[in-house]
């Protein structure tokens, strides 16, 4: 089973993502943002950073990309689409996703592990979690702080503590059938303990188990 | 933006707002146009 690890001009978190898969016994390998095919990949995760530098908005540029009608393709296929970070940011600009990013609620960058709660467990991210089991890993955003007027989102992962006002402390948000998951802590930076955590892994190894070949 | 018809260059600016310059989660746009 392959993914597709999107990189955007601007991307700084890819070669994290396609460790951390590899690591888990994944299948990963880069694609640039130009490639207009992903038929060959069972899944894509859009990785973080600023894609386009972030300019307009996070994201805004981003969901221009050519690569995204073929993410929005997989998505709407049923197929796994993860978003982290600023990858996050740019499913919610291009609609995948519900809801918009703003800046921490502290006007802050927030570099810092944070612990998170899972509490749902029916999306390619938490699949392989318990409901209620405490996570720890990164977060390293300033417009983490998610909102969403519609309250439409269906949020498998909570903030204990919300650092960053995000709304109903959502630290990851999916789409109803929830194949489609942003969350903007870093699990690829939580699969090692050199790094401090290995509680990235349960998240990563959810995804990588709801890959199926194409 | 310069053009010539003031409807047409209305709409081309709308749809820039709707299509990228506003997020239509959060943010509402109003044109105008003078001249």
């Amino acid at each position: 089973m392959r993914t597709a690890v999107i990189v955007f001009p601007g991307t700084n978190c890819e070669h994290d993502v396609v460790h951390a898969l590899t690591a888990l016994g994944g299948e990963a390998e880069l694609v640039w943002h130009r490639e207009t095919d992903l038929s060959d990949f069972d899944g894509v995760v859009l990785p973080g950073g600023f894609a386009h530098g972030d300019y307009l908005r996070t994201g805004a540029i981003a969901r221009f990309s050519p690569v995204m009608a073929e993410v929005d393709r997989m998505a709407n296929g049923g197929r796994p689409v993860l978003g982290i970070c600023n990858g996050f940011q740019v499913l919610c600009e291009s609609g995948l996703l519900p809801g918009a990013f703003i800046a921490n609620r502290d006007l802050a960058f927030i570099c810092r592990f944070v612990e998170l709660e899972v509490t749902d467990t029916g999306t390619v991210l938490t699949r392989a979690a318990e409901v209620g089991q405490r996570i720890r890993i990164p977060l390293n955003s300033y417009e983490g702080n998610w909102v969403d007027p519609t309250r439409s989102g269906r949020i498998p992962l909570e903030y204990v503590g919300n650092p960053n006002g995000s709304q109903q402390s959502a630290a990851a948000v999916a789409n109803d059938r929830g194949n489609v998951v942003g969350v903007m802590p870093h699990p690829e930076r939580g699969v090692d303990g050199i790094l401090g955590s290995t509680d990235g892994q349960v998240l990563l190894e959810g995804f990588l188990h709801s890959l199926v070949p194409v | 933006m310069a053009g010539d018809d003031a409807e047409i260059v209305r709409g081309q600016v709308e749809d820039m707002c709707r299509q990228v310059l506003a997020n239509p989660v959060l943010e509402d746009f109003s044109v105008e146009v003078t001249g």
